[in-house]
């Protein structure tokens, strides 16, 4: 039964067929229009021209190739057939390297031996000699195959285990994991979150965008990691910051904060930061920038209409309006105060943030390991051939039989394929 | 100096075409010897190009659509000739990179040669290590499809010749798989993942599989002859896609650098 099952599974033919589908769901994943980079109005856009294609799309999966249920049993069926292979494949080696599969070349004489023939062996004496080398070449293939089992299974780890969030950060505001909560601190005087195990504050940003494109992004920030003392570290792009087993990355994404003191009636103070993204072609322009909140910070939710200018004399355009009444309406500069009813919010000034992601995916090392085995794997089997030379001498007579690979081309020519037979002297050989 | 520029990517366009022509036509081999020093005289002419261009604009001319052509194209003649030197069997197979690079160089013309300083994305030895991979990548496959054109070209081709291109076919393959494999950990450096299903990553899977399966297909006793060198083609027509057409028919992550 197991047999039964064996041969098909490690069949070269179901490889082919496996491998040829794949490459066509890779087209048509590329190609086809995909639900995960679908916006909502594209897609309704899409199903309004072409219904029939969507519904034949997605009855058969091609709306989301790489999630689909026929694509993953394509992967898993292909390692299947790639781990059944290559047990097949290191059996082969081991019949290979001990001369038990039909021999490449034969070759026998009486007499001396030719140059050719004794140039690999020393000894001169009855017996059998055998020489070899490039035998780790033998052992590319394998390696490369089981490198492409790493990458799958890895792939597959990573998929269930990653995870990552995005969030915007001001100048001086603090984040730290678990309940990802933000506050805002000067220096290194910050807690550490008890249970993620990290804090970090965000020390400066530096954004320069010249011709709408960015041409400087990076950001400075003190870290605190339980038991470490505080650090500071520089985030550039290509350089992710490495925080408790996580990785930070700066985001695309930056703008100006609008930063207030917030002045309860009990006479606490917090600090209230609120986001205004920039458009890369407005940035450095100081252009009015809008936004309208639901706020809901004290007793009842105000609403707010905001229109804020940055630059070096910063203005708060404000309007606020409680179930249609307006409680405030005026322009704030830098130390200006509004009485909001409940609190009153006093205008600091205008801070740069940035767009930071975080991700935590241990599995992806795996993944490198992998890609990493599979190109030593394969450049040993492109560099390293290996052959075998086994030499019986019986008195006068010889007979030489050598193995190589079926491509190795320069052994086929510097031996000839076949047997060749001499009954006097030396040996006929091509 | 711009002209000037322009007339020496014509006359390097014109020498490929030349040492093309004269390897297609079955002269003898004082005539493909011509086509190699033409090919030579090119490539030479064509390097101090990049060269100068490097000089002015103060960084390694690699990403602009401009760059990509002209850089891959003179790659491909490079890998043919250091090939051909190393192997004489494969200077025929010089015709499918000569004639590429050619039409590469041609179409480089119809894009600005603006350069634009580096985002801060591009500032990393990742971008050479994955650009310069990918020429190379494709300068081993328009070779393997020349030499596969050669096999087409004989009534019944050799075993030699037939383990020559499978053996230039795997080269290109691993070649493909590293560019992706770099570009992959650079991804993860950048935005955080090391694969998305963009577009170009899943042609650019599509071209290492479709490599896998002429590599496996090479594998089997009856497709060592004219039908296996037939589908070995494909490859490299689904990697030019994947370079140079994907881009203008989709969008994908690349098209922000490629399209400055």
């Amino acid at each position: 039964m197991l047999r039964f099952l064996w041969r098909p599974l490690a069949s070269l033919n179901l490889s082919l067929i496996l491998i040829g589908a794949l490459t066509l769901a890779a087209m048509a994943g590329g190609t086809l229009p995909q639900l995960r980079r679908l916006s909502p109005a594209q897609l309704d856009r899409f199903q309004n021209e072409w219904p029939v294609m969507w519904q034949v799309m997605d009855w058969t999966g091609l709306s989301a190739v790489f999630s689909s249920a026929w694509f993953y049993a394509l992967c898993w069926l292909l390692a299947a057939n790639l781990a059944a292979g290559t047990a097949q494949h290191l059996w082969r080696i081991g019949r290979w390297r001990q001369g038990r599969v039909a021999p490449s070349v034969r070759l026998a004489g009486e007499g001396p031996l030719p140059e050719r023939v004794a140039r690999h062996f020393a000894s001169a004496g009855d017996g059998e000699a055998i020489v070899g080398h490039g035998i780790l070449g033998l052992f590319g293939l394998p390696l490369f195959h089981i490198g492409i089992l790493t990458i799958v299974v890895a792939g597959t780890l990573s998929a269930s285990v990653q995870f990552s969030t995005r969030f915007e950060m001001g100048q001086g505001e603090v984040y730290s994991g678990g309940g990802a909560s933000k506050g805002v601190a000067e220096g290194a005087d910050f807690d550490i979150d008890p249970e993620s195990g990290y804090a970090f504050r965000l020390d400066e940003a530096h954004v320069e965008v010249r011709d709408e494109r960015i041409r400087e992004l990076q950001a400075y920030f003190t870290i605190r990691e339980r038991g470490q003392p505080p650090r500071q570290e520089q985030l550039l792009v290509n350089h992710p910051l490495r925080i408790v087993g996580q990785s930070l990355y700066l985001d695309k994404k930056f703008g100006y904060t609008a930063a207030f003191d917030r002045l309860l009636s009990d006479g606490t103070v917090r600090r209230l930061h609120i986001h205004f993204e920039v458009p890369r072609a407005e940035w450095g322009k100081n252009t009015p920038l809008k936004r309208r909140d639901m706020v809901a910070l004290g007793d009842a939710p105000l609403f707010w209409h905001m229109s804020f200018t940055p630059g070096e004399a910063p203005r708060f355009a404000l309007q606020v309006t409680r179930d249609g009444a307006v409680v405030y309406d005026g322009v704030l500069g830098p130390g200006e105060e509004a009485d909001l009813g409940s609190y009153r919010i006093k205008f600091l000034g205008a801070l740069p943030w940035i767009g930071l992601f975080m991700v935590a995916d241990w599995a992806v090392r795996m993944v490198f390991v992998g890609y990493v085995v599979t190109l030593v794997g394969f450049l040993l089997h492109l560099l390293v051939l290996p052959r075998r030379l086994r030499l019986v001498r019986q008195g006068d007579r010889w007979e030489l039989e050598g193995w190589a690979v079926r491509d190795d081309w320069r052994f086929e020519a510097e031996w000839g394929g076949g047997e060749a037979l001499s009954k006097q002297g030396g040996s006929k050989s091509a | 100096m711009k002209e000037l520029g322009l007339i020496v990517q014509g006359v390097v366009a014109a020498l490929y075409v030349a040492a093309a022509v004269l390897l297609l036509l079955r002269v003898r081999s004082g005539g493909h010897l011509l086509a190699v020093r033409l090919a030579f005289a090119g490539c030479v002419a064509h390097a101090a190009l990049m060269a100068y261009r490097w000089w002015v604009i103060g960084q390694i001319p690699i990403v602009t659509r401009y760059e990509d052509l002209t850089v891959d194209a003179l790659t491909m003649v490079a890998v043919y000739l250091a090939a051909q030197w190393r192997l004489p069997q494969l200077r025929r197979a010089g015709v499918v990179p000569l004639l590429v690079s050619a039409g590469a160089l041609v179409w480089a013309m119809s894009y600005s040669r603006v350069s634009v300083p580096f985002d801060p994305s591009l500032r990393t030895n990742w971008l050479i290590i994955h650009a310069q991979l990918n020429s190379f990548a494709l300068g081993g496959g328009a070779l393997a499809a020349g030499a596969a054109m050669l096999m087409l070209g004989e009534k019944q081709p050799s075993n030699e010749m037939s383990a020559i291109t499978g053996s230039v076919t795997a080269w290109a393959f691993f070649l493909w798989a590293a560019m992706v494999a770099a570009g992959s950990y650079w991804a993860s450096l950048a935005w955080g993942r090391y694969w998305g299903w963009d577009p170009i990553e899943n042609w650019s899977f599509a071209t290492i599989t479709s490599y896998a399966f002429a590599l496996h297909l090479h594998a089997k006793a009856k497709w060592r002859g004219r039908a296996w060198a037939a589908v070995a083609l494909l490859p490299f027509a689904i990697s030019l896609f994947t370079t140079y057409g994907l881009l203008m028919v989709m969008s994908s992550l690349h098209s922000q650098y490629v399209f400055q």
